[in-house]
């Protein structure tokens, strides 16, 4: 997944470990989310969400997502 | 009090108090029960019971790193102890795996070691794998 936490950090003059604090996480988990080397899960990305005070898709994007629905759209021409 | 410093939301001290507490049992037991044993202060059905002191000893550092990779909050730690466990168990394993065979199918001797030696090297291995796993991640964050 790719997100956008580095650039809403710095919107904000974070550095990484203000970021930490505010999320209970150590600083090494967000490097970690920040260079996409791992993806929170669903409890942390919500709050990672609220913090910023914006929706999670506006936040991590599937990478995959595009892939996927360009096979969706090509089995359901198919199909049709 | 030694510990008296180590915060309640701190799981690796609590983690560190656990494993010295558990140490000194061990460490005492693999004195006093040779010596209880050969020395023929106990008998019958105590034998049994004073001979497994050591082992339970060691089934609480498991539960120690149990109860850490459970208490750690942070969710990415906790994964990187996961990893490093992992790592361990597939480092020891391999390794009895391949003593167990060459010892039955080659020439090389049986090596007179007694199977609790297992455990304890899992042990031993245990902090070298967090080291190594967060050594590879700062590496990965740095190359990222």
């Amino acid at each position: 997944m790719k997100n956008r936490l580095k650039v809403l950090r710095a919107e904000r003059n974070w550095n990484q470990a203000d970021l930490a604090a505010k999320l209970d996480v150590s600083r090494q988990t967000v490097t970690a989310i920040e260079t996409g080397r791992y993806d929170p899960s669903l409890p942390l990305a919500f709050k990672i969400a609220r913090l910023f005070n914006a929706p999670i898709e506006a936040i991590f994007s599937d990478e995959t997502a595009g892939d996927h629905m360009h096979h969706l759209a090509k089995s359901t021409h198919q199909d049709a | 009090m030694v510990f008296k410093s180590i915060s309640a939301n701190n799981p690796l001290g609590i983690y560190r108090r656990r494993i010295f507490m558990i140490a000194v049992v061990y460490s005492l037991s693999c004195f006093a029960v040779p010596a209880l044993i050969s020395g023929h202060y106990v008998s019958g059905a105590a034998i049994y019971a004073v001979a497994v002191i050591p082992a339970i000893a060691i089934m609480g550092f498991f539960w120690a790193i149990g109860r850490l990779i459970v208490e750690t909050k942070d969710e990415y730690q906790r994964l990187l102890y996961v990893k490093a466990v992992l790592w361990t168990t597939t480092g020891c394993m391999a390794l009895t795996s391949l003593w167990g065979f060459l010892e039955a199918y080659t020439h090389l001797g049986h090596i007179h070691i007694p199977l609790f030696f297992a455990p304890i090297a899992w042990l031993f291995c245990l902090w070298p794998s967090i080291w190594f796993v967060n050594w590879t991640e700062k590496v990965g964050a740095a190359e990222t």
